[in-house]
């Protein structure tokens, strides 16, 4: 066994035993990007000799007696969160040349651990899309199935884990970009609640739902991970004071007995594929045989999240996507041109398809005489459904719903008609209109991945990770990797 | 649906050739009779969120934050056009 496809639990035991260094463990995956990478492109950037260095420090570190979960466990990174002095482009030509100047929270927090940054990883433009097709910079290909999309937008760090380039990767969710590519990779995919990790250093998409979240090997990766990316930060005025369990604690807990799964009823209003349907019922009567229970559950308002998303989401990339003018940073404008023109060239020339379709929808929605009737309403549609999930889990512990409607899709499937697209989301965006703590588990792996989500009430997310764990226990594909 | 494609893209500050113009009018079009069904909901009694966790305002005192140099240095690098510490713009005002 090569030790970039350990976990970052077992690393950790050979790293504190001092039977690999983590020097060793940063060769192996940095070997690996090399050797397969061209054929999956999940990585946008490696810096092989600033993982090196790093890596030293940690052996360091570990040789003076130091111990935490991360030290010298090497990872990467969505390419949308600022880590600097390397090049941050968001998947965007508008930042091909962009050089973040400093690091996000999450990633500050990351190196203090000790942890080790290899590089960059692929994703849909800014995070708009669900397949990574939408990168400046070319698709990412799916480790199973290399016709087949990764998923997205976090499509780069899902395919880097399931391909074992690294230990764990971060990646962005904000209506399922951590969810969605991890059910098609066959990984671990954790948002956390919003509110719970500082958004300081992400490049902002959608301000009332973006979250920075995990993409794992498997559960109780995802624990160690979330235990650094949690806590109030002062340069996030939406994070929540609240004291920050150990999370690790809860993913060794492995009963189902009497945890009780709501189904939404009106989730059968939606289509999804036999296979989808097929596993789902049978996970159901295995958690049942666990000793679990499956209640049905409504949410009446499921079927409007989606819509509510799509108007909520443009309104707010419209706005946050002003900022891209080509004045202090971003594309070079020609400054002989008048403003107006040098702004709209600057944008024409740096936006790809996705981003000026949103950008585009979202003026249109907030614009005078549309505003009330799409964006307000929208955000009061929101209000239901946080009543409705809050009333569902008096009757619940999680809820549980199939990631996605269907198995990774062809590579060009869904390019051409953008509503198949945002129908990929159907069953994430309501948490994430929620704000509610949601994860993905692999539920099957061949001939394709496919993914079970938990949502769970917010700042729930040591129960979360407690049933997720006994979920992936029954599952039991932990050890099924893809041929790449 | 009807709107003004050229109008909005414009607040946008987006140029958009001919071809562009047809088909992102004949997408949005398809995306925003999606989401007409909005106007389905009784939402008389509900109250609009506008972000999560609202009762959780935190305050702090108006004071210059120290940050390091060498990070104010680079921030202000990333400027396409730069004269000494100055960001050059194009004019904003035509004489």
């Amino acid at each position: 066994m090569k030790l970039n496809e350990l976990t970052i639990s077992a690393a950790r035991s050979k790293l504190d035993n001092n039977e690999i260094t983590s020097l060793d463990l940063t060769k192996d995956c940095l070997a690996a990007i090399k050797h397969h990478d061209k054929k999956i492109h999940a990585c946008l950037l490696i810096d092989e000799i600033g993982a090196i260095a790093l890596a030293k420090k940690a052996d360091l570190r570990l040789k003076k007696g130091e111990r935490n979960e991360l030290l010298g466990i090497p990872f990467l990174v969505k390419d949308n969160i600022m880590t600097k002095g390397l090049l941050t482009t968001a998947g965007s030509k508008m930042l091909a040349n962009y050089i973040a100047p400093y690091d996000a929270t999450v990633i500050k927090k990351l190196k203090q651990a000790g942890a080790v940054l290899l590089g960059k990883t692929n994703l849909d433009e800014f995070g708009h899309g669900a397949s990574t097709e939408y990168s400046a910079f070319g698709p990412t290909k799916n480790p199973w199935d290399k016709k087949r999309v990764a998923g997205g937008s976090s499509g780069g760090s899902a395919a880097a884990v399931a391909s074992d380039f690294c230990l764990f990767a971060l990646g962005t969710d904000t209506g399922g970009s951590v969810r969605h590519p991890a059910a098609f990779c066959g990984v671990v995919g954790l948002k956390p609640s919003y509110g719970l990790c500082s958004r300081f250093g992400l490049i902002a998409m959608t301000s009332s739902t973006d979250t920075p979240g995990c993409l794992t090997k498997d559960v109780t990766d995802a624990a160690l991970v979330l235990q650094y990316l949690a806590g109030l930060d002062d340069k996030d005025a939406t994070t929540i004071a609240k004291s920050v369990p150990d999370y690790k604690k809860y993913s060794n807990k492995l009963s189902l007995k009497n945890i009780k799964f709501g189904i939404p009823k009106e989730i059968n209003n939606f289509p999804v594929s036999s296979i989808v349907k097929k596993t789902f019922a049978d996970i159901k009567n295995n958690i049942k045989k666990a000793g679990g229970k499956v209640v049905a559950i409504t949410l009446p308002s499921l079927d409007f999240a989606l819509a509510a998303y799509y108007v909520i989401t443009p309104c707010e990339i419209s706005s946050n996507l002003a900022r891209f003018d080509g004045l202090r940073f971003g594309l070079n404008h020609d400054a002989k041109q008048k403003l107006a023109t040098a702004y709209e060239n600057v944008r024409e020339a740096g936006f790809g398809d996705e981003v000026k379709r949103r950008i585009i929808l979202g003026t249109y929605c907030l614009s005078a005489g549309y505003y009330e009737a799409y964006y307000l309403r929208a955000q009061k549609v929101r209000t239901k459904i946080i009543n409705e999930y809050a009333k569902a889990f008096k009757n619940c512990d999680v809820i549980m719903t199939p990631t996605t409607p269907t198995p990774a899709f062809t590579l060009g499937a869904k390019t051409k008609n953008p509503l198949s697209m945002y129908l990929e989301d159907y069953f994430l965006v309501p948490a994430s209109l929620a704000g509610l703590p949601a994860v993905s588990l692999p539920l099957n792996k061949q001939p394709l991945p496919l993914g079970l989500e938990l949502i769970a009430p917010s700042f729930a997310e040591a129960k979360l990770l407690n049933v997720a764990a006994a979920c992936e226990k029954l599952i039991n594909l932990k050890n099924i990797k893809p041929l790449l | 649906m009807s709107f003004n494609i050229k109008h909005v893209a414009h607040l946008a500050r987006l140029t958009l050739s001919e071809k562009e113009i047809t088909k992102y009018y004949r997408e949005i079009d398809n995306i925003v009779r999606y989401v007409d069904k909005l106007a389905s909901v009784n939402v008389s009694q509900e109250e609009a969120t506008m972000r999560l966790n609202k009762n959780d305002n935190r305050l702090r005192p108006d004071l210059v934050e120290s940050w390091p140099l060498e990070e104010k240095e680079n921030l202000i690098n990333l400027a396409p056009r730069k004269k000494n510490k100055l960001i050059i713009v194009p004019r904003i005002f035509e004489s």
